[in-house]
């Protein structure tokens, strides 16, 4: 006579998922000086918008963003790194049978088990890292409107400061006026 | 009256096709198929004539149809040539040098079938393929190059590294990565009489090749027909810069000319790329993929900028020249600034 047995396994594991994205850009700024002195004066404007300034690039992190600006290259890359704890948990039931005191199948259902489980949370952490590469990518995405802002401000006031330089360097400034609401910019220079 | 054998019948048939002379779909069945029977162990005399006045006349026909007809001007030792090519050019010069390996090629083709498990076309180790061995495979490749059997033979290293046919079919080279392509023979001598010939039908085949852009959905799909124009653009304009050829790459404005317009923009090219749930550099990696040749035409800018400033006492004052008026006839500074606007659409 032989007899069905149920075996169940399960298995939890603890684990740290990460998730990374990142969008680069050129940054255009017009040659109105010579380019290592309008990456300095670039670089100037960024520490008033909370950059870092250090071996030719401006660093600035808030949370999980980054943005980095090459001064040489002008080159733009804002990157969102998450990582998150993870649980994963899986469960798994089959059956073996007994037959006359001799377990027939028992290694084999547990072996089988053990690769439904593995596969399971294989899957699983899958699932949960993409979820979380969602949330990178979308928090990434919000960031990036405040980001262009800041750079706009930036490279605006770099190019003023850059005309009034060149200005400088052409005549007397005489006058300057500024409009900080449309953004423009008149200098009367005395040649 | 010449007479041939069934085995040099097939293989003239072939080439035939090749040279536009026949249709494709006559001689296909003779490629797709072993020969039944053992092939002859040499050519005739009249099917070796045949051959030659084949591929004399064919290579003619091809050149002087694509373009060679026209009056253009090219660069001709650091001056200003005008005419059709065979006026740009002493026909003497224009001679194409054949090796053994043509025939060796179509005699394989005549006898194997190229689709086979063991099918592999063997040339010697350290063959030396002339210019004009080059130039049939590329028309060969050209008439077969939708069938199983051309998608196989491009594969070959003779078919891959060479530069015209990575420049005309980029879409065949995608599945892998190939080894760089030469360009150095399109650049000069009789090489770059041929790029010459072929300014026109580059153009519209990069522009149907762009064009078709937008059909594509997969991201990996772009992102390797991406990487394939810039390595083969990138070698053109540094191998012809290197030749001091700059008018070999014409065609680049042509195409931009027939491409962009005031209303151009990236989903022109991204339309049906299907970013769903997809990372934001992924999303960027295929759309610059997809803006591949955009990228690498605005380095003419600069090349122009540079011709700008070149003076009548100087060398290439004359390249210079037709540089510049090729640019100003086909509008260069407003194709590169609608170039830019479009790149500019895919910043944040």
């Amino acid at each position: 006579m032989s007899r069905a047995y149920q075996i169940k396994l399960s298995e939890s594991q603890d684990k740290v998922i990460c998730a990374e994205d990142h969008i680069s850009t050129e940054l255009e700024l017009l040659n109105i000086l010579p380019a290592e002195q309008m990456g300095a004066l670039l670089g100037a404007e960024l520490t008033k918008e909370g950059f870092e300034v250090q071996d030719g690039s401006a660093t600035k992190v808030d949370g999980d963003v980054s943005v980095v600006v090459d001064l040489d290259s002008l080159k733009v890359t804002v990157r969102a790194q998450t990582s998150e704890e993870v649980t994963l948990k899986a469960e798994k039931s089959g059956r073996y049978y007994n037959d006359e005191g001799v377990n027939r199948n028992k290694k084999a259902a547990e072996k089988r088990l053990k690769g439904e489980l593995k596969k399971e949370l294989v899957a699983e952490e899958e699932k949960q890292t993409s979820k979380l590469q969602n949330k990178t990518t979308d928090e990434l995405q919000e960031a990036l409107c405040d980001v262009r802002d800041e750079l706009d401000k930036a490279i605006n006031r770099t190019t003023a400061e850059a005309l009034k330089q060149k200005a400088a360097q052409l005549g007397e400034i005489k006058e300057i006026t500024e409009d900080h609401e449309t953004g423009s910019l008149t200098i009367v220079i005395d040649v | 009256m010449k007479s041939v054998n069934r085995f040099e019948s097939n293989l003239i048939k072939i080439l035939y096709a090749v040279m536009g002379k026949i249709s494709m779909a006559n001689a296909l069945p003779l490629i797709s198929r072993a020969f039944r029977g053992s092939p002859p162990r040499c050519l005739s005399r009249d099917a070796i004539d045949l051959i030659e006045q084949a591929i004399r006349k064919g290579c003619i026909n091809k050149l002087v149809n694509w373009g060679g007809w026209q009056t253009e001007s090219f660069l001709r030792n650091s001056g200003i040539a005008k005419g059709r090519l065979w006026e740009r050019t002493n026909p003497e010069q224009l001679g194409l040098t054949f090796s053994e390996h043509t025939l060796d090629l179509l005699i394989w083709l005549t006898n194997a079938n190229p689709t086979g498990a063991r099918a592999k076309w063997k040339p010697p180790k350290k063959a030396r393929l002339k210019v004009g061995d080059q130039f049939f495979f590329f028309l060969l490749l050209g008439s077969i190059q939708h069938t199983e059997q051309g998608q196989r033979l491009a594969e070959h290293p003779s078919f891959s590294k060479n530069g015209l046919i990575r420049l005309y079919y980029p879409q065949l080279y995608l599945d892998r990565k190939f080894p760089d392509p030469k360009f150095q023979p399109w650049v000069t001598g009789v090489g770059a009489a041929i790029l010459e010939a072929l300014q026109g039908p580059l153009a519209s085949q990069w522009l149907n090749m762009e064009r078709k852009k937008s059909t594509i959905t997969r991201l990996d799909v772009m992102q390797r027909l991406g990487d394939e124009q810039t390595a083969v653009l990138n070698g053109l304009i540094t191998a012809a810069n290197n030749a001091k050829r700059h008018d070999l790459f014409r065609f680049l404005l042509q195409l931009l000319s027939g491409l962009l317009s005031e209303g151009s923009k990236s989903s022109d090219w991204t339309e049906h790329l299907n970013f769903e749930g997809v990372r934001m550099a992924d999303r960027e990696s295929s759309t610059q993929a997809a803006l591949a040749v955009l990228h690498a035409v605005r380095s003419l800018s600069e090349q122009n900028q540079r011709f700008a400033t070149v003076n009548f006492i100087d060398e290439d004052y004359q390249a210079s020249q037709l540089w510049k008026q090729n640019w100003e006839l086909l509008e260069g500074d407003r194709l590169i600034g609608l170039c830019r606007k479009v790149i500019q659409e895919t910043t944040f």
